[in-house]
Order: structure tokens, then C-alpha cells, then sequence
């Protein structure tokens, strides 16, 4: 019988080595691996003022990434009357006829960007105001800046969609369980966060190196005016709009001569814009990316209705300025030309404007004849239609039916293809079933002034319920 | 009266005596060896003798009965001895010592022969060689088989490194050794043979058995650990270079096509150098389906030389992400990776690859071979005489796929039926190839495009040899394959092979080193051109009038000429160096310590060069259309792992134990991701200082995982078999709170045949053996830091100038490791002398606690976070291999294997389904591969299509109505086949060799190239004809449209009108080699010579009657399919 060594003291000594070699590899520094080198931690990114402002640039940029803001003045002017359908291509094809399903991404993209968007402002919101590297003048302008896009972003989404989930934490768990809230208690949220930005942000734009593309306080105080108007409170609306327009240190209306130049970067009838430069040039605006593009392709993808081209009234310096037009197959096309610049690899001349100084004027006229103050009303109409080369209306005899109808057409011709601001008119004002319905006989329903929940969503989230018609 | 320890590694002694008074010393020395050496090389001989005064020779014919061993018994007279004996169980050894030693008698067992002869002949012999005095030893070598010599045998004296090999005629001659001496006979192929001299001078004609037995083929388990299959308890398989010499592959995974049973290998795309998927036992995880490129969820681990391996496409590995979850990385041709690191290793530098499946083989891998494992051996070198061999083949490349896209006057009909259903008239804007271009001529595209035949070269050289200790082996490759597509380009590889191994004098210390470096370039045409071969107009221009190349944008679709793809370059440089060594000391004979350690980086280099003559000239501007994209991705390893195992015998049996730890760490990166444009000339491509604007990003992870494990195995009497394993794993992919978990397994055998009470079986039942293991593992497999909140930047990621950050996750540090719960049972049949071999395995796989990307309503800002998931996904099956030699003689030989599977895989349960986002993509119950689809009735009067209204609501949703109470999807099948299997046959014929192997799956269901085309037949695009055809059949016509989203087609896509059950066979490789006679091979002074002609993927053919509807079922629906290889070669050695 071979006698067992093992118990010798070379094995003894060799063996407690590897013992002690097993309780080591119980260490948890052994599994310690460099932090993600392509990633900062959300703690460290708020960690100073220069760190925190990268979140903030990334907050607008997921603002206008592709789907969300850039996408809205086309989705919804095919959704109204202003662009033709019939070329249109897919996911737009069924905002042309009114015809969305749940599983279209294209109203879900609108959906998913601005949520995404939410989410950063939120993340903004709460890490600074907890950060302890920041200085508190930045945390404040940086949690009213982030406040002010949280607003604009409901306010697309509430419009777009209806009632709709209200996320204002970054809590994941929270959000995912959230049911649609009410449209009253968005508003009432939208117009908090709003107050609180008018109060906090700048007065003017030399925080912002004197470019309009952050929110300055009159930015707050503009889209106040637009979500009172939206909900109907006049008064108010017309005070927010009064007092836009009469900062006229920062903004006053171009002359006839100088509309053309009404969407360039520094035009002074801008309030808030979006600035699409990258580094090493800039991105293009829808205009340009969908009609200018297609346009120089005499393409009919993307051309304006006849109904919104047979709007314009003779003489118009607008249509001249901001639109143009192709013949194709013996065909006149015209298409939105309210930007121009299409030279991607220069810096922009151009902004993307989301508020500008001639819409407060037709908000204060609306709020002013719905309050029947029908004289006013006129004059602010006036203000627009002298502007672009038309006759004065006549504020004598007017009723206040047909002032609200003035306006409306006003509205319709100087903010065309801008933001949606024609289909929510037709919505807010119960008329795109009139509207609509005669343009678009065989396929709208009434039902088509929301979007659908995407379906992905309602899946995810089963709490959430479907818009009507869908 | 001995123990078995079957694991070579240890070194264990006999420890019980046995005494025969009679005898003299030496001999009973020598026959000591004799008996261990029989229970050792046959186990579970149990003999059982009662003869009182029976004659010998009867007596021996019982022992030939009950042990198989034939009998030399030369000029004995055998009648003349009569044997009085009483023994139950014991071994030949035993039984026989109780036989002859009383009558003077000896006798020699050599593999199955036992010689007998009077022992006085010896011991006269034996004295004429004193013990100390050198002298010489001659001998000769034979084939058992056939009496033949075996050429290049090896003869070594054990633990002295003299050695020899023998000579054409069979002999040898060994000077130098001493009367106790033991020389041990070897060769590659053969069992080895260890004969104690005992002072012989000729040890005469020793016969080597070929190792014809598959039971007891080595089977390596995990860190050195070798068992055979007679003594496992878990389930693995093996393939050896001799399998995967006779397959023209490039990468070796393709080679086990077909060989194993539930082993499913598809491979991306049929070009060189594509990615290959591989599941072992079916899919595990929920989230198989994935698009996290830098995820994997069902697939093996993969170690080569004991070191972990990535195996998957090292660019989407490391790739970078941007913010809103796209990956960069470079996809290659066809799309398909173009990187699978595995094809960075020379098929011809494999020795061995096993595929181990259940719990109890991958135990010791732990967490990371959750999915299995599958273990690459190389080549090592052997002791002996030098040997140079050299082969090299060259061949064809053939796209063989039967799908083809419409003739010029279908398509042209389909489009005017399409614009008459649409109401619309052909215009020059909206239909050039009814208006502008020729009605009357049109082009084969896929034979313009692909029909070119690839031509492919090999060459292989090595040298490899050994002797005092120590062996070495050395080894290059080249391959070249050019393209299918009609260019000049080509995807090369080569590589380089070095490994060493010493041993030193006291066989105490063992090392061995193993270097291989693998470089693959590949510069074939980035550009999907089978989807331009079907999607072209067949009358679409290739060319302007004056020579440039014709564009068309003007309408939707925009059609690409595809010739602009021929423009841009493509370039891939793969490289893998793979270093492994193994260190082992034997502290004592029962304990040894070892180490294993490696390090390997894989590295990828690609770019793509866009001149502005790759796109349309029209309709972009010259300097933005010029592009560089430049790429590097590399994935480094390094693992290192000590252990120690302990051998013993314990209650008379043999245990062996084993402790050990593993340290990896694994880190991906992507150094650079450039994209440069504006160049303003397109010589300036290869310049980056010229670009005029560029994108720039980086990739990075690290992962750390460490474990310690213990190991324990027991076998009883030759017939109880334990099995059990323990393991704490550790892995830097979980918060602080997770990183640690315990696992373990248990595995059971018992070998019945070795039973007392089955010792009268019948003579044709050889092995028979019931095992089980049962085992639950942990997995890891998520992406890293998927427990941090963080954010990252973009290059999208830009406003007013700057560049900013946005939050890349969301955190959830609580998630867990993720379980599986394994278990097999399976017998082992074993008939004829094992020449038929029968397996059969069931197993059940439970994958819960997953840890998937949870999907989240987007309204969180997230569409997914990383979480366990209350859901159970179950995978059973059945596995079937049979292998047997079905004749063997001297001139002609006939050997079969054959494999089937039967899996079933469903979702056990998922706690808050129908509440959660998976509702629309599973049901409790169905498979998790399955297919929802709407069910198609008929047309309505205007021709459309109808489905059936499942939920009754009116109109028809396409959602899962069992889940979400509204919906009309319903379980259509399920994408994974009912039975799936190969066969393989060898036949040899004196030297000529022929090889078949083919292998098929049934009964998957698929819809065929028809799911993926984006739009209905009409638009401006071909259409492969086969689902035109099939849409006439059914009378859909009015589907077909110009335009380029129409929603009746969409739901036709969904519907089960065009579903196909695939059901296919593959004649995967036949092989015919001829080996030169050696009376020729001498003359030419080689030691070999062989020609072969081998063909790959030959064909087809379809098992359900109905041809597919698309391009191949393997590579799916737009990637080139599996070439047909044919090549022929030549080998020799010298």
C-alpha cells in the first residue's frame, strides 16, 4: 500500500497559498473594472457647471433630433390642408389622409422624442437642483431653461395627442405606470412650468451670446400667451401677448422689403428658435430637408396644396417671399420656401422658428375679439396684412364672427408649414370637420384630430388607453 | 483488486498486493504489469470459472466467451492440462493466473490477445541480460487490423526519452536499454502499448489495436480534465482534424454542420469570413432576437487552448453607441459582420473540437458556458522522427440558389397590372422602365452580379517532431478566395501555428506553449448585390449613352446602380494572436498543481472608401458624396486560472478531486470610428487631413469575471459513477449587491453491463450505461455597466455649435444573475463489441430569472432597461447518435454515424404577461420562436385579401388576441424545426477513401423572402418570381401596386397565406482521397502521399414538396446563401 503524502508541509505550505489565493478572489476588487470610458456617470455629469452644461445642450439636441420638433410643421400640415398627400411618402402618406394607425411610426416617433426630451429636462431638473459642484446662479437658469422645453414639449404632445401621460420625475417606474393624465392638469402644468421660467430666465439674449435659440423670459412669456389662447383665457392671453409685444428693445416686426428675411438667425421678429449648427456646419430644417430638397428635384413628394396656394390674396408680398414653384409634366407645383439655406456645410443663416413676434399678434387679436373687443382686434390684424403688402381691413361694422374668421385666415397664410399652428387652429376652433371634411371627403373622421397612442406604447403600458377611431 | 482512474493526468499507482507463491519474483512482477495493464486498458472484464478437472482448452473458450479476448497458444498442447477452478467475478487477469501458473504456464495479454506459453522459455531469456548492463532491443510493429507494418510508430523507453521509430519493414531497433526497462508503443491513432523488457532482447511482433472504440476516446471536460465516454456522466461530442480535413470550410464551425446532435450552426451569409451563429440545445434567453449588437444571449462559450475566445464579429463587439442606441461599426458585405474571429483559425491547426451541453460536462466553466461550451484543441507536436507535411487544394465557388426574380415581360406585365389596380397611368416620372427604357431587352442580373464562379486556393505546411521531452510543432497557411461577384476582389487568410511541450525526466513537471497568429483581408464589394440580383428591373440601364453610369431618383423607390457599389472599396484586416501556456507540477503522485494562463487579441481594421462615382452623381453634391469611414475594433482576453487535483482510491474506488480558480478579464474596444467627408477630390480619400468635415467616435467596455470551484468525482467498481461540482462566481456585470453567486451539479452513471447479475448477458450486448446530471448555472449575459446611470455623447448630439450629453441608461443596480436549470438523462448502448454505439439523451433546460432589455413605454424616456424578468422558457429535447462500423476488413471498410434531434422549446410561464410589453411577442405555453399571423380566407369581391376577424370586433388588428383580448394573430408554428439531424458515412476501399455527409431539418416554419420585401409586387422593383407565382395562385392580384406603402400588403405579409414549413436536405460534403501505395510513396521518397477531390454544400433538396420562396433557408432572405465549394488537393509528408 503506497503511503499518502499529502499531508506533508510542502503540500500544507503549498496548499494554504492557494487558500489564501481563493479568499482573495472573494475580494470584490477583483471584479473593479475601469469605469465606461465612452460614458460619464449621471453623477459626475452634474458634478460642475461646465459638465452640466453638455446635459443642457443635450436636451435641446434631443429636442431636434429628426422626429420630434423638425417633423411637426410637415406631419401636421399634411394632418390640415397646407400640404398635398397625394406623393407623399410613407410613414406621411396617412397624415395626409387622416388615416394614422396605431402602429405608424410616424405619430410614434413624435410621441417617443418628446418623451425622451421630457426625460432629460426632468433629469436636469432634479440633478441640478441636488448638485453640489454647481453654482446656484446656473442651477437656476438651467432648471428654468429645462422647464421651458418640458412646457413646449407637453404642450406639442397635449395637442397632438390629447390627454397625455404627465412625467415630471426621472423615476422609470413611476413614469412606466403613469395613466394618461387629464388635459386641464397638463396645461395647469405646462403653464407652472412656464411662470417659473418667465421668472427666472433672462430678460434678454446675451446669456445665450445674443443668439435667439434658448428661452429667454419673453420666450416663457410668448408660449404663456399661446396656451392661454389654447385654453381659452383670453384675458390672460392678452396681457402675456401685450407684453411681448411691447419689448420692443428685443422685437419688432420686419418691413415689407425685409420679409424674406424674417427666418434668418438675427431677424428680430424672432423669439425662440432652434439652432440646428454642428460643429462643423448645420443640420437643415424640415423646410429645406422636405420641400426646398424635393423641390430642386421637381419632385411632388412634398408640395403645398392648391386650397392653401389659392388662399393667398393677390398681392401678397408672403407668397412671393416665402413660397416657390416648379412645372413638372405641365404642372405648376409650389412648395414652402420660407428657408433657404440649403448649404449644410456652412454655418446656418438661418434659425428654425418656433415663436416669433407676428403670431403674438394674431394671439392677442383672437384673445381680443373673443373678448369682443373687435376695434383692437382689427388693428393687430392690420399690423400682419400691412406688413405683407395687403389692404387694411376695415374695423367698421365688423362682427365679431367675421373678425374671428379674419383672423383665422391671417394666421393660416403668415404662420403656413410653421409648427403645426394651422392644424391645432382647426382643432382648437372645432373647424377641421367643415374644413377637412370637404377637403378630404372619402377618409376623414372626426375622430382624426388626435393621433393615435402609438401601439407599442399602449402595449408597454397597458394602463394607457386608445384615442377614439383607433 | 485495482482502482480505475480514468484521467490520465493522475498518475495513480495500484495500491493492493497480490502474492502467488510459486512464482519467481520476476515474473510475478512482470505479470503484476500484465494484470494492471489489462483492467486498466479493459475494464469491467468480469470472468466467472467453475470447472472441476475441465480441460484447458474448454476452459479458455469460456474465458474467449466472457471477455472477448482471444488466445496464441502456439504449440501448447491444451488437452493436455486439465484445471480445477472457482471464481466469481474476477478479472482475465485473475482468472487466468488461477489457470496456468499451476501448470507452469505464463502468458502476455497484448491489447485483446493473450499469448500463453511455458514460462521456462522466459526466464532462461531473461538471463541473458543482467540488470545495469545496456543492450540493444529489437522488435517489430504491427496494424492489428491487418498484419501490416506501422510505418513511423514510435517506440520510447518510459520516463528516459530514448526512443526510435520504426522502419518500412515494421521493425526496430533500440539500443541503450536495461533489463527493467519499459518501452511504451505508440502511435497517433492507435492505443498505446507499455511493455516492461524484463530483460528481453526481442520483444517479438506487438500488435497495436487501432482505437476503434469510440467509448473510449479521450473526451476532454474542462481544464485538462480528460474522461472517455464509458465513464462520464454528462453529454458531450467530439469532432477531429480527421473530420475536418475532409470539409472545404474556412471557418471550422461550418465543419460541424450536421455532426452533432443538438448543435444548430447557421452561418450569416455564404462570403468568406461571415458570421456563424451557434446554439447548443436551443434558446435559452427571451431576448434571442436582440439588436444590442454588443450582446449576445444564446450563444456557447467558446476556448481555445483552455483560453476564453470571442466568437462573435469583433467590430460589433466593441462598437460605440450613440444615444439613441445605434450602433457604429461597419457591417461588411451583405451586411453580415464580415468578422467572425473564429475564421482567424486555420481549420487545419485543429486537432479536436468538443461540444460539451449539459450541466455536469460544463460545470467547471461555470456562468459562462451557460449556453455550453465548445473547446478547441490544437495541434500538438509528437515525439519521434520529424515529419514536413505539406497540402494545398484549389477550387470553385458557386452561388447555388434557385430563387430568381421576374423576366423582363413579367415584370413589365406585373407593373401594368400594378398602375391599372392603382387607377394611375405610367408617366416618365413614375414608371421609366415602362416609359423610357428598352420593353424588349433585359439583363440577368443575378448572373451579371453573382454568377460568377469564386475560385478558392489553400496551402498548408508543417513540421512537427519531438524527443527528449520535449515536442514542437510549426505550421503556416494561406488561403485566397475570390468573389462571387463579378470583380477582382478577394478575402485572404493566413496564419501562423507554434506549440511546444516539455516534459521533464521525473514526469513530475509538464508545460506546454502554444502560439497562433491568424490574419484575414478581405476587400470584397461592400453591397448587397443578390438584393439588387432580384430587386433590379430586369430592363433598367446600367450605363448612360456615354458610358457613365445611369442613375434613377426621380421617382420612390430611388433605384442605386448597383456597378457604383464596384467604385467604393471595402477593406477588412483581421488579426487574432492567441497565446496559451500550461504549467503542471506533481507535488506528489496524488496531488498536482497546475496553471493555465493565456492572453488573446483579436483585432479588426476596416474601411470603406466612397469616391463620388459610388453614388449618384445628381443628386447629392460631388464633395459630401466623397467618404471615408475608418475602423478599428479589438477584443482583448487574458484568463488565468490555478487549480489543484487530488487522485486517490477511497473505499475501493478512485476519486479525484479538484479546486480551482478563474480569473478573466475581457476588454472590447473601439479605438476610432471615423467618418470623413467633403473631400474635395477622390484622391484624397486615404487622406484624412483633406477631409472637409468628420464624425468621430469611440467604444469601450471591460468585464472581469472570477470564480472559484471545486470538483469531485467517484467511480465504484467500474460501475457507479458520481459526479459533483460547486461553484462561486463573480462578475463585474452586476451593482455591488449582485456580483456574487453560487451555482453547482451532480451527475450519476452507472454502467449496468458491469453488474455480477448481467455477467450472463448475451455476447452482442457489449456497454450499456444509464446516466443523469442535473446542474444549475448562472448567467451574465447582459451588457456591461447595464447597472450605471450615465450619459454619453454623439455625434448627433449637437445644438447651437456645441456638443452635448445625453443620458445613455437608465439604472437599475438591483438586477441578478440569471438560472438555468439543466437536466439529462440518457443511456449509452454499446452492441458487438461496441462496434455499434447508440446514445440516447433527454433533455430539459429551464432558463428563469431572466435578465433581459425590458422593454418600457417610451413615455419613461427609455424604450428599455435591463431587468430580471419573472419568466421561465423551457427547452427539451431528445437526442439521438448512433455511430457504428458497419464492415471492416483488411481491403474494405464501411463506418456510419447518424444524429437526430427532436427539441421543443416553449414559455413555461411569465408572471404579468398580458400586462407586460412582451404580450404582443409571446404566449404562455408556445414556443418563444413562434409565429402570429393572420389567418387568410379568401378575397373579397374587389380582389383583396381577408383574414379571419379572431376577436369578432369587425375590423382586423395585428395583435396577439390571447393575450390582449383584442387581436387577430394567431400561433402559426414555430421557426425552429420539429427534427433536425446528419449523416455521415465512411467507406474505404484499400486506399481509396470516401466520405458523404448530408444533413436536414423539418418541419421550421417560415415565411420566406416574402416577410422581409419592403414593398408589394408593382412598384419600380423586381420581384423574385416564386411569390408572384405563388400570389397568382391564390388569386391576390389586386395586391400588387405602384405604390411604395400600401397597408392591404402589409397585412398580407402578416398572414399565414404564404407560410412554408421548411423541410430540407443538404448533401453537405462528399470527400474521395487517395493515398499513393507506399511502395510509390517510397520511390518518390515521401512517407505519404494522398490526392482528394472534396465538394461542399453540393445540394439541395427540398423535403416538403414546395420549393422555398427565398434565397436560402440557412442564410436567410438577402444574404448570398451557402456557396457550393468543390476543390481538389493534394497531401503529402515526408
Amino acid at each position: 500500500m503506497e503511503k499518502c503524502n499529502f499531508i506533508s508541509y510542502k503540500n500544507i505550505y503549498i496548499c494554504s497559498l492557494f487558500a489564501a489565493s481563493f479568499l482573495l478572489t472573494g475580494c470584490d476588487k477583483l471584479l473593479e473594472i475601469d469605469s465606461p470610458k465612452t460614458e460619464v456617470l449621471t453623477s459626475d455629469v452634474f458634478s460642475s457647471d461646465e459638465n452640466a452644461s453638455a446635459a443642457l445642450v443635450g436636451m435641446y439636441s434631443s429636442m431636434v433630433s429628426s422626429a420630434s420638433m423638425l417633423n411637426i410643421g410637415y406631419g401636421c400640415s399634411l394632418s390640415a390642408d397646407e400640404s398635398d398627400a397625394t406623393d407623399a411618402s410613407y410613414p406621411f402618406t396617412d397624415f395626409g389622409t387622416n388615416t394614422l394607425t396605431s402602429s405608424d411610426y410616424g405619430a410614434a416617433d413624435f410621441w417617443t422624442s418628446f418623451y425622451k426630451t421630457i426625460y432629460q429636462a426632468n433629469s436636469i431638473i432634479e440633478n441640478a437642483s441636488s448638485s453640489l459642484g454647481m453654482s446656484d446662479s446656473v442651477k437656476t437658469q438651467f432648471v428654468a431653461q429645462a422647464k421651458f422645453v418640458r412646457a413646449l414639449s407637453f404642450f406639442y404632445l397635449v395637442n397632438m395627442f390629447g390627454p397625455v401621460p404627465l412625467t415630471v420625475t426621472t423615476d422609470v417606474t413611476t413614469n412606466n405606470a403613469l395613466a394618461r393624465a387629464s388635459t386641464v392638469d397638463v396645461y395647469a402644468q405646462i403653464v407652472s412650468d412656464l411662470k417659473d421660467a418667465e421668472a427666472k430666465l433672462p430678460a434678454d439674449y446675451t446669456n445665450y451670446s445674443s443668439k435667439r435659440d434658448k428661452p429667454n423670459a419673453s420666450a416663457a412669456t410668448a408660449l404663456l400667451a399661446k396656451v392661454y389662447l389654447y385654453t381659452e383665457d383670453y384675458a390672460n392671453a392678452e396681457t402675456k401677448a401685450t407684453e411681448v409685444i411691447n419689448t420692443a428693445s428685443l422685437y419688432s416686426l420686419l418691413s415689407k422689403s425685409n420679409i424674406a428675411n424674417v427666418f434668418l438667425k438675427d431677424s428680430k421678429e424672432s423669439i425662440f428658435a432652434i439652432n440646428l449648427q454642428t460643429s462643423t456646419g448645420h443640420w437643415l430644417t424640415y423646410e429645406d430637408y422636405y420641400y426646398y430638397y424635393g423641390s430642386k428635384y421637381n419632385s411632388t413628394t412634398y408640395v403645398l396644396t392648391s386650397s392653401l396656394v389659392n388662399a393667398f390674396e393677390a398681392g401678397d408680398a408672403r407668397k412671393t417671399a416665402w413660397t416657390g414653384s416648379f412645372v413638372d409634366s405641365d404642372s405648376t407645383y409650389y412648395y414652402g420656401a420660407k428657408y433657404k439655406d440649403y448649404d449644410a456645410n456652412s454655418a446656418p443663416t438661418e434659425y428654425s422658428v418656433v415663436l416669433r413676434l407676428a403670431e403674438q399678434y394674431l394671439i392677442r387679436a383672437e384673445a381680443r375679439a373673443q373678448q369682443n373687443n373687435l376695434t383692437s382686434a382689427v388693428a393687430d390684424i392690420n399690423v400682419i396684412r400691412t406688413r405683407a403688402g395687403l389692404t387694411a381691413i376695415d374695423d367698421a361694422n365688423i362682427t365679431q364672427a367675421q373678425c374671428l374668421t379674419d383672423i383665422e385666415q391671417e394666421r393660416r397664410i403668415e404662420l403656413f408649414l410653421e409648427y403645426g399652428n394651422r392644424w391645432f387652429d382647426l382643432k382648437r376652433t372645432n373647424r377641421a370637420d367643415a374644413v377637412l371634411g370637404a377637403l378630404k371627403p372619402d377618409t376623414w373622421k372626426s375622430t382624426a384630430v388626435l393621433y393615435p397612442i402609438p401601439l407599442l406604447e399602449i402595449e408597454n403600458a397597458s394602463q394607457l388607453t386608445q384615442n377614439d377611431g383607433y | 483488486m485495482t482502482s480505475h482512474i480514468h484521467r490520465p493526468i493522475l498518475e495513480i499507482k495500484n495500491g493492493k498486493k497480490i502474492f502467488y507463491p510459486c512464482f519467481k519474483l520476476i515474473a510475478m512482477s512482470l505479470l503484476l504489469f500484465f494484470l494492471q495493464q489489462t483492467v486498466n486498458a479493459q475494464p469491467g472484464k468480469s470472468i466467472s470459472l467453475h470447472y472441476k478437472h475441465g480441460r484447458l482448452a474448454e476452459v479458455l473458450k469460456s474465458i474467449k466467451s466472457q471477455s472477448g479476448y482471444v488466445f496464441i497458444t502456439g504449440d501448447i498442447d491444451l488437452k493436455k492440462y486439465y484445471i480445477d477452478i472457482q471464481v466469481d467475478r474476477v478479472s482475465v487477469g485473475q482468472a487466468l493466473a488461477s489457470c496456468l501458473y499451476d501448470h507452469g504456464l505464463e502468458f502476455t495479454i497484448v491489447d485483446k490477445t493473450i499469448v500463453i506459453r511455458k514460462a521456462n522459455d522466459k526466464s532462461s531469456k531473461k538471463l541473458e541480460n543482467a540488470s545495469g548492463i545496456a543492450y540493444e532491443l529489437r522488435g517489430v510493429v504491427h496494424n492489428k487490423e491487418d498484419d501490416s507494418p506501422l510505418v513511423g510508430a514510435s517506440v520510447m523507453i518510459k520516463g528516459k526519452y530514448n526512443g526510435t521509430s520504426v522502419k518500412s519493414d515494421g521493425s526496430f531497433t533500440l539500443p541503450g536499454v536495461v533489463a527493467s526497462d519499459v518501452v511504451v508503443i505508440s502511435f497517433i491513432g492507435y492505443e498505446n502499448l507499455e511493455i516492461p523488457l524484463a530483460g528481453r532482447s526481442n520483444i517479438g511482433i506487438i500488435m497495436l489495436a487501432e482505437k476503434a472504440n469510440k467509448l473510449d476516446e479521450v473526451q476532454v471536460l474542462a481544464y485538462g480534465i480528460t474522461t472517455s465516454n464509458r465513464y462520464a456522466t454528462g453529454s458531450s461530442a467530439k469532432i477531429t482534424s480527421e473530420d475536418i480535413s475532409k470539409q472545404p470550410v474556412g471557418n471550422v464551425m461550418q465543419a460541424l454542420q450536421g455532426k452533432v446532435a443538438g448543435l444548430i450552426i447557421n452561418q450569416s451569409s455564404g462570403l468568406p469570413g461571415s458570421d456563424i451563429t451557434v446554439e447548443i440545445r436551443g434558446q435559452n434567453s427571451l431576448d434571442a432576437s436582440s439588436s444590442n449588437t454588443n450582446v449576445l444571449k444564446n450563444g456557447p462559450l467558446y476556448i481555445v487552448d483552455g483560453i476564453a475566445f470571442t466568437g462573435e464579429a469583433i467590430n460589433q463587439q466593441a462598437a460605440s453607441k450613440s444615444a439613441s442606441g445605434t450602433y457604429f461599426y461597419i457591417q461588411g458585405p451583405n451586411g453580415s459582420g464580415n468578422g467572425s474571429p473564429l475564421a482567424t483559425i486555420n481549420p487545419n491547426d485543429i486537432e479536436s473540437i468538443e461540444i460539451l451541453k449539459d450541466a455536469s460536462a460544463t460545470a467547471l466553466y461555470g456562468s459562462r458556458g451557460a449556453n455550453g461550451v465548445i473547446l478547441i484543441k490544437t495541434k500538438k507536436g509528437r515525439i519521434g522522427k520529424p515529419v514536413l507535411s505539406v497540402s494545398f487544394n484549389s477550387g470553385i465557388n458557386v452561388v447555388n440558389s434557385s430563387m430568381e426574380a421576374l423576366s423582363l415581360d413579367d415584370y413589365l406585365a406585373l407593373r401594368t397590372e400594378a398602375f391599372a389596380n392603382d387607377n394611375k397611368t405610367p408617366t416618365t416620372t413614375n414608371a421609366p422602365d415602362l416609359t423610357l427604357w428598352s420593353q424588349t431587352e433585359g439583363q440577368d442580373f443575378k448572373k451579371l452580379l453573382i454568377g460568377s464562379p469564386a475560385k478558392s486556393y489553400t496551402a498548408n505546411v508543417s513540421v512537427s517532431g519531438g524527443g527528449k521531452g520535449s515536442t514542437f510543432m510549426l505550421s503556416g497557411n494561406y488561403s485566397r478566395n475570390s468573389s462571387v461577384f463579378d470583380d477582382n476582389r478577394s478575402s485572404d487568410s493566413y496564419g501562423f501555428h507554434f506549440s511546444s511541450g516539455y516534459t521533464s525526466p521525473d514526469e513530475k513537471l509538464k508545460a506546454t506553449l502554444s502560439i497562433m497568429m491568424g490574419a484575414g483581408i478581405s476587400n470584397l464589394a461592400n453591397a448587397s448585390f443578390y438584393q439588387y440580383a432580384y430587386s433590379l428591373p430586369p430592363n433598367f440601364p446600367l450605363y448612360n449613352s456615354d458610358g457613365s453610369l445611369y442613375w434613377w431618383s426621380k421617382s420612390i423607390p430611388v433605384i442605386s446602380n448597383p456597378l457604383a457599389a464596384l467604385n467604393s472599396s471595402y477593406q477588412n484586416n483581421m488579426n487574432s494572436l492567441n497565446t496559451s501556456i500550461n504549467l503542471s507540477y506533481a507535488i506528489s503522485p496524488k496531488l498536482k498543481f497546475s496553471i493555465n494562463g493565456g492572453y488573446n487579441k483579436i483585432q479588426s481594421n476596416q474601411n470603406v472608401l466612397n469616391p463620388s462615382t459610388s453614388s449618384n452623381s445628381e443628386s447629392t453634391n460631388l464633395a459630401s458624396s466623397r467618404t471615408a469611414i475608418y475602423v478599428e475594433s479589438n477584443a482583448k482576453n487574458v484568463v488565468v486560472e490555478p487549480q489543484l487535483n487530488y487522485g486517490t482510491t477511497l473505499w475501493g474506488g478512485g476519486l479525484t478531486a479538484l479546486l480551482g480558480t478563474t480569473y478573466q478579464e475581457t476588454v472590447n474596444e473601439q479605438p476610432f470610428y471615423i467618418i470623413a467627408s467633403d473631400f474635395s477630390s477622390d484622391l484624397y480619400l486615404s487622406d484624412l487631413s483633406m477631409a472637409g468635415s468628420y464624425v468621430l467616435h469611440n467604444g469601450y467596455s471591460a468585464y472581469k469575471y472570477v470564480s472559484v470551484f471545486g470538483n469531485v468525482n467517484y467511480i465504484l467498481k467500474d460501475r457507479y459513477i458520481f459526479n459533483g461540482n460547486f461553484r462561486r462566481d463573480g462578475s463585474s456585470k452586476f451593482g455591488p449587491n449582485n456580483l456574487y453567486a453560487n451555482f453547482g451539479s451532480v451527475g450519476l452513471a452507472w454502467i449496468f453491463t458491469n453488474e455480477p447479475f448481467l455477467a450472463g448477458k448475451p455476447e452482442w450486448f457489449s456497454f450499456g450505461k444509464i446516466r443523469s446530471s442535473y446542474g444549475v448555472v448562472g448567467s451574465d449575459n447582459v451588457q456591461n455597466y447595464a447597472y450605471l446611470s450615465s450619459y454619453s455623447g454623439a455625434s448627433s448630439s449637437y445644438y447651437s455649435g456645441s456638443t452635448g450629453l445625453s443620458p445613455s441608461r437608465v439604472a437599475n443596480p438591483d438586477y441578478k444573475w440569471a438560472t438555468s436549470k439543466k437536466l439529462e438523462v440518457a443511456v449509452d448502448l454499446g452492441f458487438f463489441k461496441d462496434r455499434l454505439l447508440a446514445n440516447f439523451s433527454w433533455f430539459r433546460n429551464r432558463t428563469g430569472n431572466q435578465l433581459l432589455e425590458y422593454p418600457l413605454a417610451t413615455q419613461t424616456g427609455f424604450s428599455s432597461y435591463t431587468a430580471n424578468l419573472d419568466a421561465l422558457v423551457q427547452n427539451t429535447g431528445l437526442e439521438i447518435t448512433l455511430t457504428s462500423t458497419n464492415i471492416k476488413n483488411i481491403n474494405f471498410s464501411w463506418s456510419t454515424s447518424a444524429n437526430v434531434s427532436f427539441p421543443q422549446n416553449k414559455l413555461v410561464a411569465f408572471s404579468g404577461l398580458k400586462s407586460s410589453s412582451y404580450a404582443s411577442t409571446y404566449v404562455i405555453g408556445r414556443p418563444t420562436t413562434s409565429l402570429y399571423l393572420l389567418h387568410y380566407t379568401g378575397t373579397d369581391e374587389n380582389g383583396l385579401p381577408t383574414y379571419q376577424d379572431v376577436d369578432k370586433d369587425g375590423t382586423i388588428t395585428t395583435s396577439i388576441g390571447d393575450n390582449t383580448g383584442v387581436g387577430d394573430l394567431v400561433y402559426n408554428g414555430k421557426a425552429y424545426p420539429d427534427v433536425y439531424g446528419g449523416l455521415s458515412n465512411t467507406l474505404k476501399y484499400k486506399n481509396l477513401q470516401l466520405d458523404f455527409s448530408a444533413r436536414f431539418t423539418f418541419g421550421a416554419r417560415d415565411l420566406g423572402i416574402l416577410a422581409s420585401l419592403s414593398n408589394a409586387p408593382g412598384t419600380l422593383s423586381n420581384y423574385p418570381a416564386a411569390v408572384v407565382k405563388a400570389m397568382r395562385e391564390i388569386g391576390v392580384e389586386k395586391l400588387f401596386t405602384t405604390s411604395t406603402y400600401s397597408s392591404d400588403f402589409r397585412l398580407f405579409q402578416q398572414s399565414d397565406a404564404m407560410l412554408q414549413k421548411i423541410s430540407y436536405g443538404r448533401l453537405t460534403n462528399v470527400s474521395l482521397s487517395y493515398d499513393l501505395p507506399q511502395k510509390l510513396t517510397k520511390r518518390m521518397k515521401l512517407s505519404s502521399l494522398r490526392v482528394y477531390a472534396q465538394g461542399q454544400n453540393l445540394f439541395k433538396f427540398t423535403l416538403s414538396g414546395k420549393t422555398y420562396a427565398g434565397i436560402d433557408p440557412e442564410t436567410g432572405t438577402t444574404a448570398v446563401p451557402p456557396l457550393m465549394v468543390i476543390v481538389g488537393g493534394l497531401q503529402f509528408s515526408f
